[in-house]
């Protein structure tokens, strides 16, 4: 599992692939951390994610929470099916934009 | 060109740390060193090349580790010979460390007195 | 200061023997000597040193035998194992670390480098005692917060014969909980959830999850009030990330009912006992602890159920169960299960195929599955709250008025509250689901024939059931005008007492003769209260009009059903 960033003005994607389960915690905890303080758009490019747990959930909360909670601009693109699965059962949508 | 006999600076720590057993380690020394060497000769005898290995390596780690540097690198060619089986080089081998073993002996007898 | 070990030292060279001995004793630990491989095994059992200095090449054993030995005989004790060697090969000192020795020393020894090597794995085998000695502690402690944990959350009904569960006796410690109690309507709370993580964080969100589920439940509050409430709990206690997917089922055994919420779970299976067919449902919420209790708007999707009809719910432990060959067991293969004719239970047979699937490597800690059939309310009988608050008798002499106005029937339902201050009187508390029963039968006549003018001719069918409620839940979301008046009133009598209810509406009154004329239980879907009601009181009547009810019920009583 890897997690990678790329910044572009005020905007921000990060790309996970591999298994985002916790042992990526430290590593995209990181990330969104150290984001510059005029990034206000998130992406989450999930194009080589294979699978997400609960643990990643939470990440995805937490960084939520960090970006502004729901102030937040938070887009998840690219997901497989299993992944869109498991966002879509805890109706992330709701919190997050899922594409 | 003759390598060093003995490492004094090892032998003298050695004998500072052990105090009066220092004269009970040079005597076990020694009466080691003759029973393996009588050992040896047994073992060549009957090309025994596993003994021969085991009691020419034993012999060299009692020597190095008192600083008796020289017999102990002859111990060393005679292990590594005997763990190929180089039978021809065993008994010039043997020759040799009887032929150290006295004046080694004679150095460490010195350092009791 | 540094600690004093027990050493053990091995080797076939006496002169080796004597010289380490004397490094050692200089260093004030204690020594003991063994002359070949046999021997040091004989005093390693009998003397259980702290560490060993262990020649490679020894007579009878040699030095790599005795190390795998010693890691065999070793569960969860550490002994550093430092290998005496004038090998210099990189393989010979490979060897010597896969047989379980821990480092190596070559000869000749440097006293400084092995006084150093001595000093550093007995820090080593410290820390180890250290870390074992806390993991005692732990495995102690979380027995001792299981004890409570099962304390708080009790089996509630979970022991009911229309339930199996599977749950490991340390699931809390892996974030999974099972919880189900009778509603004091008849009716059955039911919630299996999942805390992301593991552990202590795990169990401790699962307590107030459950305290609140059971008090809630007994008290008769509703699927969505104890849903709220347990949501504003987690979303206060429990770090960003952390939260609870789980799914709360609301049984209804009269009306065949199952409400349903599912947030961040699993698709859950309905199977239908006639057919053999199965239905899915799906997560649409999100999980508990993660919305501010003002944006918690919980989705409860509805599905009757027949009798024998079986509800399936899992974590998603049974899901990602592995095999041997790290192949995950997957959805579909749990789907096809059902598909497949049993003698067994599916439920059963569910647990056989994920043990069959996982084998040796079995994990199967992590398998949390719940199955919940509807049955006839005959069959389970009404909720028997057994007296666990040891009140002394409670308040025996009150009265009191309770007047709701139109915005506030709208959205609160007063019923746990008033059931609440009766069961306050000990003699009522066991009778807790009849009150419940009668409570809810005349509020919600007075409420929904009454101030909400509904007719009750809807209820016939089950079409025409789910008609009314789309109806009622329309009119009570524009409800402005309006009151429902609830007076209790209570008096000592005897060793027992008297309970006087009165509860008035703002309608015109409703066709109450028809009502009562309704005695034969299951006959259409209302009115199914009113045996209860005539059974338990020894007075009840309409006024003329119809907008108030009376009734008096008198305890002990020997018309309990």
């Amino acid at each position: 599992m890897a997690v990678t960033a790329t910044t572009n003005g005020n905007s921000i994607t990060i790309k996970v692939s591999g298994r985002f389960d916790f042992s990526s915690h430290q590593e995209f905890r990181q990330i969104y951390e150290s984001v510059p303080a005029d990034v206000t758009h998130y992406t989450v490019d999930m194009a080589e994610a294979t699978y997400l747990d609960s643990s990643a959930l939470g990440m995805l909360l937490l960084m939520r929470d960090h970006a502004g909670g729901d102030n937040a601009q938070i887009e998840i693109v690219n997901c497989n099916e299993d992944v869109k699965k498991i966002l879509t059962i805890s109706n992330f949508g709701q919190l997050f934009t899922i594409s | 060109m003759s390598a060093i006999r003995i490492d004094r600076a090892a032998i003298l720590e050695i004998q500072e740390m052990l105090e009066d057993e220092f004269v009970e380690l040079v005597n076990t020394y020694k009466k080691d060193i003759d029973n393996k060497i009588a050992a040896l000769g047994v073992a060549i005898d009957a090309t025994d090349d596993d003994t021969i290995r085991k009691l020419s390596h034993s012999m060299k780690g009692a020597s190095l580790n008192l600083g008796v540097i020289h017999f102990g690198e002859l111990c060393h060619r005679l292990e590594e010979d005997a763990k190929v089986a180089i039978r021809s080089q065993y008994a010039n081998h043997l020759a040799k460390i009887q032929e150290e073993k006295p004046m080694v002996f004679a150095e460490l007898d010195a350092l009791l007195v | 200061m540094q600690q004093s070990l027990r050493i053990l030292i091995a080797d076939d060279n006496e002169t080796d023997r004597m010289i380490l001995r004397t490094i050692v004793r200089k260093e004030g630990h204690e020594v003991m000597l063994a002359a070949n491989g046999e021997e040091a095994l004989r005093v390693f059992y009998e003397g259980r040193p702290d560490l060993i200095l262990l020649d490679v090449l020894m007579p009878v054993m040699d030095g790599l035998t005795v190390a795998k030995e010693i890691r065999k005989s070793l569960v969860d004790d550490y002994v550093p194992i430092i290998f005496l060697t004038s090998l210099q090969d990189a393989e010979s000192l490979a060897e010597c670390l896969e047989s379980g020795g821990d480092d190596f020393l070559s000869k000749p020894y440097n006293r400084v480098i092995l006084k150093a090597k001595i000093k550093a794995f007995g820090r080593m085998r410290n820390m180890h005692e250290k870390l074992q000695e806390h993991n005692r502690q732990l495995v102690i402690e979380q027995q001792v917060a299981k004890t409570i944990f099962d304390n708080v959350a009790h089996s509630g009904c979970l022991d009911m014969h229309n339930i199996s569960y599977s749950l490991s006796p340390l699931s809390v410690f892996n974030g999974d909980t099972v919880l189900a109690e009778r509603k004091p309507d008849g009716g059955m709370h039911l919630f299996l959830g999942d805390f992301t993580g593991h552990g202590l964080p795990a169990a401790i969100g699962a307590m107030p999850l459950a305290e609140i589920f059971y008090g809630m439940t007994a008290k008769g509050f509703s699927m969505e009030e104890v849903l709220r409430e347990i949501n504003s709990k987690l979303r206060g206690i429990l770090p960003v990330g952390v939260f609870c997917c789980g799914c709360f089922l609301e049984l209804d055994f009269y009306e065949k009912k199952a409400q349903i919420w599912m947030g961040g779970i699993p698709d859950i299976v309905l199977y239908r006992s006639s057919t053999g067919s199965i239905e899915t449902i799906s997560s649409n919420n999100l999980p508990l602890g993660v919305l501010e209790a003002h944006q918690f708007q919980p989705a409860i999707q509805e599905s009757f159920m027949a009798d024998g009809d079986e509800l399936f719910i899992w974590s998603d432990g049974i899901i990602e169960a592995r095999n041997a060959n790290e192949e995950l067991f997957g959805e579909e293969r749990l789907l096809n299960i059902f598909s497949v004719p049993r003698k067994q239970s599916m439920f059963d047979s569910i647990l056989d195929a994920v043990d069959e699937f996982v084998g040796e490597t079995g994990a199967d800690d992590d398998l949390t599955l719940l199955m919940v059939r509807m049955v006839g309310i005959d069959e389970i009988g009404l909720p028997d709250f057994e007296n666990k608050r040891g009140s002394l008798g409670g308040p025996q002499h009150w009265d009191f008025s309770y007047k709701l106005y139109g915005s506030s029937l709208r959205d609160f339902n007063p019923l746990p509250l008033v059931l609440n201050i009766l069961t306050e009187v000990e003699g009522l508390r066991s009778m807790s689901g009849q009150l419940y029963t009668m409570l809810a039968e005349l509020y919600s006549n007075g409420l929904e024939h009454g101030v909400l003018k509904l007719s009750s001719d809807f209820k016939t069918s089950t079409d025409g059931f789910a008609a009314y409620y789309v109806e009622r839940e329309k009119r009570l979301a524009a409800l402005e005008e309006g009151y429902v008046i609830i007076q209790a009133k209570h008096v000592p009598d005897g060793v027992g007492g008297v309970l006087e209810l009165y509860i008035e509406d703002s309608g015109d009154g409703f066709d109450h003769q028809k009502f009562l004329q309704k005695a034969v239980p299951g006959e259409g879907y209302s009115g199914r209260g009113l045996p209860l009601i005539r059974g338990i009181c020894e007075d009840f009547h309409y006024n003329d009009k119809g907008n108030v009810v009376h009734a008096r019920l008198r305890w002990p009583t020997n018309k309990l059903n």
